[in-house]
């Protein structure tokens, strides 16, 4: 599957915005993102093929996953 | 002996060239804080029903707060206040950058401007050395231009201006005062007011410093909070890609005003998002006073047909958003362009983006044509429209005489059903957050004292589930995530509670993006600030019965000058289902929302026609 990550949820300089993963099956958006390392998801919206979902929602290897800040105010 | 705040407003007459000083106690000032609260301390006796905004019975007011000029960050805003010429009502407007902070430096903790000047002046405070001066040959330039020359002919580059343009100048209804040309107390026509009484601008030189009871408790806070945002999300995106930070999120979740409110989604919105920004016109992450967040952008553009000069800043997410997706303009180097525009002339970018963009929308319908548009094509999307119309609204001239008053006057005038789309509420418009996403915004901009306004509470996108967004608040009694699209009890709750912190900040003098939710600063410590700088025990509890009194305070002088329930009808636009985007086909419910009106009411002890009864007053001491 495709993972788009906003630069605000990435470490270090030189990571990747946009990863390829293979899912060995479907999983938990949380648990995709845990295992490769994202942090600070309490701040996160996510978009599965650029519609809203929940952190518990499946996602599946066909999948485009994208990894943006909360929207607020301001 | 005071700390945090000198305890004294200065005090000039345009009229009879008085200056003097007005005493502030700490009674006053604990129960205020500052900003919003003062506002209403003196507005509430100086104007009535019958008073005209633009007359020299109406106050100009320059407030600061008991945060501002601590050297932390957020700690800049100035709260300037009057009766609005475009809802008039209660009016005030916000803004950041370093205006406030020098004006504590120079001993003063605001300004009431009085009266009115027969010929154009404007005012030099050096500490407690103030002059008003002859602003002849200021009048009718620019604010870039107008800045150059105050800090030349009084050789001191690093002078503070709050400044009014040629649209202040010409009294559009929605002119603003920019602060030192890229910072903007933006709506509720403080500039018009400004240019009412001749004053071109206000420069600040500030050498007093501010007396605090604890600095090294400050300096230790300062250099802690210095360090802890850096990796904290909440700063980081406002550090990397300024508050267009939201915009591809707000698209993919269908709440990105788009051509005039019909949409709310923007095929263009990535190219005109902080991303984008970043990775193309921006030059500099530019700061307000001691800000290590720097959430400000810097932009200059040098091509052949397109130059925007960086000493205006950049575009905010509020400009990106009225001039870009809500004209259908998905072109960053036009947006910044009309930013630049929008700020030398002294133009409030959402109520300017929104009057033409309902102008497109109006075009398109056939409502009105090119006799009215001076032969032009004024499409949705024409991007030479867009910048001509910015300079006819700040001159008053063709269709910018019409548009320069507003989408709720310009819809009257138009005709042809038009009442339906303007976007606005009590005549201000609306901001460029869509409340059939986020049905507290909705909430929020009906029953806002100064009209449609997206800052008077944190987003009830921000907090939509049990987590670190949520933790942060708790002390300040929320224990449970809103649902955006919920009405209901729990809304109204949710929707109060943030009302009441923000409503603080707003007194207080802070920057909404430094402490919880929105930023990454946690309450305690800010409460730790405060006390550290006042001496004084403040809780979240005294702050949000603080905030409180400033809501019910503002709605007092509304009501008082006539501006009640009737006046907090939503557009009828937002009723309607969105056109596109993941929301599409989502309405609000009116039953629903007005249902929901109640509630808030009753949280607050205000009757049932929104007015805040005998014993709330009493409780709150107003």
């Amino acid at each position: 599957m495709i993972i788009e990550i906003s630069d605000i949820f990435l470490d270090q300089k030189d990571s990747k915005n946009i990863l390829e993963i293979q899912l060995d099956k479907p999983k938990k958006i949380i648990d995709i993102l845990e295992e490769i390392g994202v942090k600070n998801l309490g701040y996160a919206n996510f978009y599965l093929n650029d519609r809203k979902v929940n952190k518990n929602n499946i996602a599946k290897n066909q999948d485009k996953l994208t990894v943006l800040p909360i929207v607020g105010g301001g | 002996m005071s700390y945090g705040y000198s305890g004294k407003l200065l005090k000039v007459n345009l009229t009879t060239g008085e200056i003097g000083k007005e005493s502030l106690s700490e009674e006053t000032m604990r129960k205020y804080m500052g900003g919003k609260g003062l506002v209403y301390h003196y507005l509430k006796d100086s104007v009535d029903k019958n008073t005209d905004p633009y007359s020299e019975e109406n106050p100009l007011y320059f407030m600061t707060g008991l945060a501002s000029g601590i050297p932390t960050g957020g700690t800049s805003r100035m709260v300037m206040g009057t009766k609005s010429p475009i809802t008039g009502g209660f009016g005030i407007s916000e803004s950041g950058g370093f205006v406030a902070p020098e004006l504590k430096k120079a001993g003063w903790d605001g300004i009431i401007v009085e009266g009115r000047s027969e010929k154009p002046v404007y005012l030099l405070i050096k500490d407690d050395e103030v002059q008003i001066k002859d602003a002849s040959h200021l009048w009718g330039k620019g604010n870039g231009e107008v800045n150059d020359i105050i800090k030349e002919e009084n050789n001191d580059n690093s002078i503070k201006l709050s400044q009014i343009g040629q649209a202040g100048e010409n009294q559009v209804q929605y002119a603003c005062v920019i602060n030192d040309l890229k910072h903007a107390c933006g709506r509720n026509g403080m500039g018009a007011v400004m240019g009412s009484k001749k004053l071109k601008a206000v420069a600040i030189k500030g050498t007093v410093g501010i007396n605090f009871k604890d600095k090294d408790k400050i300096t230790e806070i300062s250099k802690w909070y210095a360090k802890y945002q850096k990796d904290k999300p909440l700063s980081k995106g406002l550090y990397l890609y300024g508050t267009a930070a939201g915009v591809e999120g707000f698209d993919k979740s269908g709440i990105l005003p788009t051509r005039n409110f019909k949409d709310g989604s923007f095929e263009k919105a990535k190219e005109i998002s902080g991303q984008t920004m970043a990775d193309t016109i921006l030059t500099e992450r530019g700061a307000c006073f001691a800000c290590p967040v720097r959430c400000k952008r810097v932009v200059e553009i040098n091509k052949e047909n397109i130059k925007v000069d960086p000493k205006f800043g950049g575009p905010e997410y509020e400009t990106i958003g009225s001039m870009g997706s809500m004209c259908s303009i998905g072109n960053l180097d036009v947006i910044a362009k009309a930013h630049e525009m929008c700020n030398d002339l002294g133009l409030d970018t959402i109520s300017a983006g929104v009057s033409i963009s309902f102008a497109m929308e109006c075009y398109e319908r056939g409502i009105i044509d090119k006799e009215i548009t001076d032969g032009v094509e004024l499409n949705f999307g024409n991007e030479e429209a867009l910048l001509k119309l910015i300079k006819d609204i700040s001159e008053k001239k063709g269709l910018g005489k019409v548009l320069s008053q507003g989408v709720k006057k310009a819809a009257e005038i138009f005709g042809g059903g038009s009442e339906e789309f303007a976007m606005h509420v009590k005549g201000q418009e609306l901001p460029m957050h869509e409340p059939r996403g986020k049905i507290g915004v909705g909430l929020g901009y009906s029953v806002s004292p100064t009209g449609a306004d997206h800052m008077q509470a944190a987003h009830d996108t921000m907090i939509t589930e049990e987590g670190p967004m949520l933790d942060s608040v708790r002390m300040l009694g929320l224990d449970k995530p809103a649902d955006p699209m919920a009405y209901g009890k729990d809304k109204a709750e949710f929707y109060a509670l943030m009302e009441k912190w923000w409503g603080f900040l707003n007194m207080v003098g802070m920057c909404d993006f430094i402490p919880a939710p929105r930023g990454s600063m946690p309450v305690d410590k800010f409460m730790e600030l405060i006390n550290a700088a006042t001496g004084w025990d403040v809780t979240p509890e005294e702050c949000m019965e603080v905030g409180e009194r400033g809501i019910t305070a503002a709605r007092k002088v509304n009501y008082d000058l006539g501006i009640d329930e009737s006046h907090e009808e939503l557009p009828k636009r937002l009723y309607q289902p969105l056109e596109n985007g993941a929301l599409k086909g989502e309405s609000m419910d009116r039953n629903k929302f007005i249902e929901m009106k109640q509630y808030y009411y009753k949280h607050f002890g205000w009757d049932d026609k929104g007015y805040p009864t005998e014993e709330t007053l009493e409780r709150l001491g107003l």
